[in-house]
C-alpha cells in the first residue's frame, strides 16, 4: 500500500499528459525478461530467476515565450518515471526438491526481509521552468542530483541561476529518496543502513526514517584555461547527521592539446579526504596519452558502526595511450597500479596490471578485442574479451561476445577458475522508434558447471 | 560443448551470409568516392557522398575565379539541404564545347563526368545534406570567407567531405560557456546541431549515436569513458546534459539489467574478485546492503539467511585461520568493507566487538580515533550507541 498511492498518481499524470497536444511530448520506455539462474559453490539453495523489468519515463515541454535572440526562452518542462520489478521465480533448496517462500513473512524458515516479488519505484517525477532572468530556473518534485560528491535521489526542490556565460549556481533541498519515502528504492542511499519498514521483526535493522538533503553547486571560469566547480552537501536525520562533504573540481585546457584536471571531495564529518584525482591528457590527432591518478576512501552511512571503521584508502595510478589508426581502427592500452595501505600490523597491498584493447570495422563488421590482467597482493585476475557484430538489411544486428575469466578468490577455497561465456545477440530495430533484443548467454566453469541466461527486451522511445 | 560449437556455427553461417547480402545490396561507388580518408569528419554530421563529378579547384585558371562564380547560389543559401553544387551553366562560359550533347563521348563528357560511358548516362551524384544548421547567407553577410570555413580546397582535386567546417573550426567564433572567451557567434549547441523538442542534441541515427571529440573537455567515449566519465560528468554536467537526461544515468546506476560492457562474462561467478578489489566500484550502481544482501541471503551464504536455506559449511577460511589467527578477517574488512557489509549485519561486529563482546579490546577504529571520537559523538550517535551502549558513559571519554 506504501507504494500504490505515489504510483497511481505517477500513472494518472502519464494518461493525463497524454491528451495534451500543445505540448512536446517524450515516450521512453523499456521491457525486459531476463531468465537466469543464480547458484554459488556450497550453497544450500539456488536462485530461479524469472525476472520482468519494465519502465516507462514520459515528458513534456512547451516553450511559454517566444525565443529570445540569443535563442533561449522561458520553457516549461514536466517529467515523471514508472518503474516495476517483478520476479515470478522462486529460491529452491539443492538438497531436496523443494522451493521456499522467501518473501513469506509468515514462514519464519524461509523469509529474508530484504527479498521481494514485487518493487514498484517512481524514480522521477518533476516539473520545471527555466529560462527565466538571469537564467534561472526552479525545478520541483522527485530528482536526480549528481556532481563532483556523486548521486542523490529526492523529493524535493532545485533552484538554478546562470547570470553570465561564466558562472553556474544551484541549490537544493528536499528529503532524500532511501527506501523510507513512498514510492521508492534504496537503490541511491548511503551504503550501510539498512531502514526496513519491518525493523521491529528484524533485530539487524534500523526502522525507517526520514533523510534530509540539501546542498549547493557553483561552477565556472574565465575560460577554457580555468574552470572550476565546488559542491557541498549535506544531509541529516533524527539521529545526526548522515553526510557532509565539501568537492572541488579544477580543469585547464591552456592549449588543445594539454589538458588538465584534478578533484577532490573532502569529509567533514570524518576531516578526511575521500576522493581525490589527478589527470594530465595530452591530446593529438590521432593518439591521446593520459595520465592520472586517484584515491578512494569507502565511506559508509554514519549511522552504521562501518563509518567509523578503519579502512584501507586505495590509490590507483594509471598510464594510458589511445590510437585511433584510421576512421576504422582503434587501438589502446594501459598500465595500472594499485596500492592499499591495509594498517599496522598488516602490510600494504601492491598491485599490477594492464588493459589492451582494439576496436576495427570491416567490410559491415565491428571487432571489438579487450582485455586485462592484474597480479600481486590480491592475487592474479585476468580476462579477454571478443565481441564480433554486423548489421543485417539495415534493421538486424547480429552480436557474439566470447569472454574468458581466470580468477581466485582467496577467501574462499572453491572459488577459484577459469569461466568461459559466450554472448549471442540479435538487436531488431523495427521501426526508427522502436528496438527489440533478444540475448543467449551460456557460461561454463569448473565452480557452478553450465549456466544459461536468456534475455528479451523492447525499448521505445519516440516524441510526439 | 556441443551447444557452444552449436550456437558459434549458426552465427557463422548468419554472419556469412550477411557479408554476401551486404556485398550485393550495396551499389559500389564511383571511382573518385572510394579513396580512403582516414580520420575524416564525422559520417554522422557529413554523411558519405558519392561524387561522380569532376573539378579540379587546384587548376590555376578554377583558382582565380572567385567562388560565387560557380557556387552561385552559396550566398543566398540558408540550409544545409540546399544544393550548392555549381548547375552545368556555370562552367559553360570555359567548357562550352564539352557541353555539346550531338555527340557525346568520353573525351567530352568524361572531363567532368567520371567514369562516363558513350550510350549511358552518367553516374550519378550524391551529397546528403549535413545534419546541422547552417545558412552561408549569414555567414557571408558576417565577413565570413569561404576558405575560412572550407580550408584546403582550393589545393583539393576533388572537394569532398573533408573539406568541409569541423567542430573546431566553428568553435573559433561561437565558443560554448565555459570552453573560452575566443567566440563572438552564439556557443549554444542547438545553433548549429539538430536538436530534439525539449532542446537536447540529436544526437542517435540509424548509423550511430554522435561521439563529441577528445578536445572536448575531453569527453570521447572511448574506451576508458566508463571509468573516466565520472569525473567528466562531475565538472561538464551542463555539457552532458546537451545530449543526455538522467534517465541515461540511471540506465546503467540503477542496476535494471546487467550492463554486459561493465560486467562481462560470467560475471555473477567472477564478482567476487572484482568486488574484492572494488573495481568497478560497487557502490557507484549498487546499495550493498541491499542489493548484494538480498542475494547472499537468499542464497543461504549469509548470517542474515533463513534457517531453511542458509548454507551449513563455512564461507570463510576456518575459524581458527579467520578469526583467531593471523586477524585475518580484520585485514579483509580493512581492504573490502563493502564485502563484508554484503552479507553481514552490523550485529556480527557487535557480538564480539561491541562494548561487552569477547574482542571489545580490540578496536576496529582508526588509528588516533579516541582523540576524534568526539567530532563522531556529536554528528550522529546512533552507530556510537550500537556497539558502546551506555551514551553517557561514551560523552565523558569523548569530550
Amino acid at each position: 500500500m506504501r507504494h500504490t498511492l505515489p504510483c497511481s498518481v505517477a500513472f494518472a499524470l502519464l494518461l493525463a499528459a497524454a491528451p495534451a497536444h500543445a505540448f512536446d511530448v517524450h515516450l521512453d520506455s523499456d521491457t525486459s525478461v531476463q531468465v537466469y539462474e543464480v547458484r554459488s559453490p556450497g550453497a544450500r539453495a539456488f536462485m530461479a530467476r524469472r525476472r520482468l523489468l519494465s519502465r516507462v519515463a514520459l515528458s513534456v515541454s512547451q516553450n511559454l515565450t517566444e525565443p529570445r535572440d540569443d535563442g533561449s526562452a522561458i520553457r516549461f518542462g514536466a517529467g515523471v518515471q514508472l518503474r516495476l520489478e517483478q520476479d515470478f521465480g522462486e529460491t529452491c533448496l539443492l538438497d531436496r526438491d523443494l522451493c521456499v517462500r522467501a518473501t513469506d513473512s509468515s514462514d519464519p524458515g524461509a523469509w529474508q526481509p530484504l527479498a521481494a516479488d514485487t518493487r514498484l519505484d517512481v524514480p522521477a517525477v518533476w516539473a520545471e521552468i527555466t529560462g527565466l532572468p538571469l537564467g534561472t530556473g526552479v525545478r520541483a518534485g522527485r530528482q536526480l542530483v549528481l556532481d563532483t560528491i556523486g548521486f542523490a535521489r529526492f523529493d524535493g526542490a532545485t533552484v538554478r541561476v546562470v547570470p553570465t556565460g561564466w558562472i553556474r549556481a544551484e541549490a537544493l533541498a528536499g528529503r532524500l529518496v532511501r527506501g523510507t519515502t513512498l514510492g521508492g528504492t534504496a537503490r541511491s542511499g548511503p551504503q550501510g543502513a539498512l531502514r526496513l519498514s519491518e525493523a521491529d521483526r528484524v533485530p539487524w535493522a534500523s526502522p525507517e526514517v526520514d533523510t534530509w538533503v540539501a546542498g549547493a553547486n557553483l561552477a565556472g571560469g574565465p575560460g577554457r584555461w580555468l574552470q572550476g566547480t565546488f559542491s557541498f552537501r549535506h544531509m541529516w536525520e533524527s539521529s545526526g547527521d548522515v553526510l557532509s562533504r565539501l568537492a572541488a573540481g579544477l580543469s585547464s585546457q591552456p592549449t588543445a592539446w594539454l589538458r588538465l584536471d584534478a578533484s577532490g571531495v573532502w569529509d567533514l564529518l570524518t576531516s578526511e579526504v575521500i576522493e581525490a584525482s589527478g589527470r594530465v591528457t595530452l591530446i593529438g590527432g590521432e593518439l591521446t596519452a593520459r595520465l592520472e591518478g586517484s584515491r578512494h576512501v569507502p565511506r559508509f552511512d554514519p549511522g552504521t558502526i562501518w563509518a567509523w571503521f578503519s579502512v584501507a584508502p586505495i590509490d590507483q595510478a594509471n598510464l594510458s595511450l589511445n590510437w585511433q589508426v584510421t576512421d576504422d581502427f582503434t587501438m589502446g592500452g594501459a598500465l595500472k597500479a594499485r596500492h592499499a595501505d591495509v594498517g599496522e600490523p598488516y602490510a600494504v597491498d601492491v598491485d599490477g596490471g594492464f588493459d589492451a584493447w582494439l576496436r576495427a570495422r570491416w567490410e559491415g563488421f565491428v571487432l571489438g578485442v579487450s582485455g586485462f590482467g592484474w597480479t600481486g597482493a590480491l592475487g592474479p585476475l585476468a580476462g579477454l574479451s571478443v565481441a564480433l557484430s554486423r548489421r543485417f538489411f539495415g534493421f538486424v544486428e547480429l552480436g557474439l561476445d566470447v569472454s574468458v575469466w581466470h580468477f581466485d578468490d582467496p577467501n574462499r577455497a572453491d572459488l577459484y577458475g577459469t569461466v568461459v561465456s559466450e554472448v549471442l545477440e540479435a538487436r531488431f530495430r523495427l521501426m526508427p522508434e522502436v528496438l527489440a533484443v533478444a540475448e543467449v548467454q551460456h557460461a561454463t566453469s569448473r565452480v557452478v558447471g553450465h549456466r544459461f541466461r536468456g534475455l528479451v527486451a523492447l525499448r521505445v522511445e519516440t516524441w510526439r | 560443448m556441443r551447444q557452444n560449437a552449436a550456437l558459434f556455427v549458426a552465427f557463422s553461417l548468419i554472419a556469412g551470409l550477411g557479408a554476401l547480402t551486404g556485398a550485393h545490396g550495396q551499389s559500389r561507388p564511383p571511382q573518385a568516392a572510394t579513396r580512403r580518408v582516414s580520420l575524416g569528419p564525422s559520417a554522422l554530421i557529413y554523411p558519405p557522398q558519392r561524387i561522380a563529378l569532376r573539378m579540379n579547384h587546384a587548376l590555376p585558371a578554377h583558382r582565380e575565379l572567385r567562388c560565387v562564380r560557380c557556387h552561385v547560389n552559396a550566398g543566398r543559401s540558408d540550409a544545409t539541404r540546399d544544393s550548392l553544387i555549381p548547375p552545368e551553366a556555370s562552367c559553360a562560359p570555359c567548357h562550352d564545347d564539352s557541353l555539346d550533347r550531338t555527340e557525346p563521348s568520353a573525351a567530352r563528357c568524361g572531363l567532368c563526368h567520371v567514369g562516363f560511358r558513350e550510350g549511358e548516362a552518367p553516374a550519378a551524384s550524391d551529397f546528403p545534406a549535413a545534419r546541422l544548421h547552417f545558412s552561408h547567407r549569414t555567414h557571408v553577410r558576417e565577413g565570413v570567407r569561404c576558405l575560412t570555413c572550407h580550408q584546403g580546397v582550393e589545393r583539393a582535386e576533388v572537394a569532398d567531405r573533408n573539406h568541409l567546417p569541423r567542430m573546431r573550426q566553428c568553435f573559433e567564433c561561437h565558443a560554448p560557456a565555459g570552453f573560452g572567451v575566443e567566440g563572438t557567434a552564439s556557443g549554444a549547441c542547438a545553433t548549429c546541431h539538430l536538436t530534439l523538442p525539449d532542446g537536447r542534441l540529436r544526437a542517435r541515427f540509424a548509423e550511430g549515436d554522435l561521439n563529441p571529440p577528445t578536445w572536448l573537455f575531453d569527453m570521447r567515449h572511448d574506451h576508458e569513458w566508463v571509468v573516466r566519465h565520472r569525473w567528466v560528468a562531475a565538472d561538464q554536467g551542463d555539457t552532458c546534459a546537451s545530449c543526455h537526461e538522467e534517465s541515461d544515468c540511471a540506465d546503467c546506476h540503477d542496476g535494471r539489467v546487467r550492463p554486459r560492457r561493465i560486467h562481462p562474462g560470467d560475471y555473477l561467478t567472477t564478482h567476487v574478485a572484482q568486488a574484492r578489489r572494488d573495481q568497478p566500484r560497487c557502490a557507484s550502481c549498487h546499495q550493498v546492503s541491499r542489493f548484494c544482501g538480498e542475494c547472499h541471503s537468499r542464497l543461504g551464504l549469509s548470517p542474515l539467511s533463513a534457517p531453511d536455506v542458509r548454507t551449513a559449511t563455512r564461507y570463510h577460511p576456518p575459524e581458527a585461520i579467520w578469526v583467531r589467527g593471523p586477524a585475518m578477517h580484520g585485514l579483509e574488512a580493512r581492504r573490502a568493507m563493502n564485502t563484508c557489509v554484503s552479507c553481514h549485519s552490523e550485529q556480527d561486529c557487535v557480538t564480539c566487538h561491541g562494548g561487552l563482546g569477547i574482542g571489545a579490546g580490540v578496536s576496529p577504529h582508526p588509528p588516533g580515533f579516541s582523540a576524534s571520537c568526539g567530532g563522531a559523538l556529536r554528528s550522529n550517535a546512533r552507530a556510537c550507541v550500537t556497539c558502546h551502549g551506555d551514551i553517557d558513559a561514551l560523552r565523558r571519554r569523548c569530550p
